[in-house]
């Protein structure tokens, strides 16, 4: 096989539009929620939206390029990709084709979007995508008719095991809480901007046990673009350039739609082991060299689990690993830096890109110095997920 | 909770548990047993399958307890109900792992991963049942 290709497609500009609470922006629709966060990302970037030639997407987004594209005055449409279903684990695939279409030249800019408007409430629906009183497809057959309707529930399955088998425990999911809500405090695009108590966590509502309210985000309506280009051209807009080390979306061996026939030792994860790997043999980097890392947060047992699938800790050691301070801003790995989805906003892990792509130039709330590597690692979702690595150019 | 979409690839499960039996698809090629149904066999991509009745009996491999909403309206504290993942016995090939319930676990602390639980179908539609689980057996 032959080796790939690194720092082939730079990140060039980020935008979003206004966010709001679940189905508060309804009236503006995805596709003006699109617009709105691709017309950001083009002044960010100092580019005209009539060059943007390419867009791309992921867990079944909404919107339809080809309107997009007329609305922005894009002159030539050479590329539109959107990765199938999963819900948070689509990122790195719809990263991934937009820089297969820069490094191959079929396009010159394109634009990686998602764009929500929660309005049919998603812990009520019975499967993803599917709406309240709609049949459920054949796939959910296995899982619904049981009650296992919540997105949370995928997670507190999982939880409870790595529970069982590593002495994990709820202090160690409120962590990522708590964490998250001290970042958000210096965000001024915040959500939730108090910080919380372990004991505020634990008082919190049982949602799915072992899983509380303070264990979950909350959905919300939005829409982010980032701008995916050549180094070259990257080099001559307005923003100091951030490249895409590497990309992997790898799943795991017979993760399937709901992951409980996977393999024991994969059960335990966010199903990244594979893409972890790939990621570190395509860049040539590892764990290490790793500055600041941003983990689909959608709920808090993931974000222990991507600790461990990415090998920042041994299988099982991620619950010591925070309880030490390990992922605070002044620890060894300070993550999702933003607030995350946790506290800044859930849009499924796009905002978890701009924040990278801020570290990166120097720019963000919480800015780590000397930050040069960021990793993105995915949510569980229907296979694959995947990882990012960005660097500075 | 809805009804199962019946299709062919897996109403000879919703009949078998309407009989007392549970049972799963076999490959008539490589002989591993796996779930949930599909088209095609993970080991050795054979697209011929047969049903075949396991044992019945399984152990409890994870769970989650849910607050049921429409029942905790009228009490005073959360009424939940469980979703548990089963390893089912007498197995050929990979484990294979089923999602359930375990219908006669009623609070937190009737159930653990390790549990060991046995078939207890609850009917649904015509004629079809749901490959449920219940603890006392």
């Amino acid at each position: 096989m032959t080796a790939f290709p690194t720092d082939a497609a730079c990140i060039a500009g980020i935008g979003r539009s206004a966010w709001g609470k679940r189905g508060e922006l309804a009236d503006r629709g995805v596709d003006g929620l699109a617009f709105d966060a691709v017309k950001d990302a083009c002044a960010d970037a100092g580019l005209d939206p009539g060059d943007v030639d390419g867009f791309v997407g992921y867990c079944d987004d909404p919107i339809m390029p080809s309107e997009l594209a007329v609305a922005l005055g894009t002159k030539e449409f050479r590329y539109s990709g959107l990765v199938w279903g999963g819900r948070g684990s689509g990122l790195p695939g719809a990263v991934a084709n937009a820089y297969m279409a820069v490094a191959t030249g079929m396009a010159t800019h394109v634009v990686v979007l998602r764009s929500l408007i929660q309005s049919a409430r998603l812990g009520q629906s019975l499967a993803a995508g599917v709406a309240p009183g709609q049949q459920i497809p054949v796939s959910a057959s296995y899982t619904a008719p049981f009650g296992m309707a919540l997105p949370a529930a995928i997670y507190a399955m999982k939880a409870r095991r790595h529970m069982e088998l590593y002495g994990t425990t709820t202090d160690h999911f409120a962590e990522i809480s708590i964490n998250a809500r001290r970042n958000a405090v210096n965000n001024p695009d915040a959500r939730f901007r108090e910080e919380i108590t372990l004991e505020q966590h634990h008082a919190s509502r049982l949602i799915c046990d072992p899983l509380r309210l303070l264990d979950c985000c909350m959905e919300s309506d939005g829409a982010t673009a980032v701008i995916v280009t050549s180094p070259e051209r990257a080099r001559d807009l307005r923003q100091r350039p951030v490249s895409i080390r590497a990309v992997s979306m790898t799943g795991e061996y017979k993760w399937g739609v709901a992951s409980f026939n996977t393999i024991d030792e994969d059960y335990v994860s966010t199903g990244h082991r594979r893409a972890a790997r790939d990621l570190w043999a395509r860049s040539g980097m590892g764990p290490d060299d790793v500055d600041v890392a941003l983990f689909y947060d959608g709920f808090t047992p993931s974000v222990l689990m991507s600790l461990e699938d990415f090998g920042f800790c041994g299988v099982g050691e991620s619950g010591p690993f925070v309880a030490e301070g390990n992922i605070r801003r002044e620890g060894r790995l300070p993550l999702n830096t933003h607030g995350g989805n946790l506290a800044e906003v859930y849009l499924h892990g796009s905002t978890h890109l701009l924040e990278g792509v801020r570290q990166l130039r120097g720019t963000s709330c919480n800015q780590i110095d000397g930050a040069e590597v960021v990793l993105y690692g995915s949510g569980v979702g229907a296979s694959p997920g995947g990882g990012i690595l960005l660097s500075t150019v | 909770m809805p009804d199962p979409v019946v299709a062919p690839v897996n109403e000879g499960m919703w009949e078998a548990a309407a009989r007392g039996e549970l049972a799963v698809q076999r490959c008539t090629d490589c002989g591993a047993h796996r779930y949930p149904p599909g088209n095609g066999c993970y080991r050795c991509s054979s697209g011929g399958w047969e049903w075949s009745v396991l044992p019945g009996t399984g152990t409890v491999y994870s769970y989650i307890w849910v607050p049921d909403r429409r029942r905790s309206a009228t009490e005073e504290r959360d009424v939940l109900y469980n979703v548990a993942v089963v390893t089912l016995d007498g197995t050929e090939g990979d484990p294979v792992r089923i999602l359930s319930n375990v219908v006669d676990a009623q609070e937190q602390g009737d159930l653990h991963v390790g549990q060991r639980v046995g078939l207890s179908p609850q009917p649904f539609g015509e004629g079809l049942a749901l490959p449920c689980f219940e603890v006392g057996r």
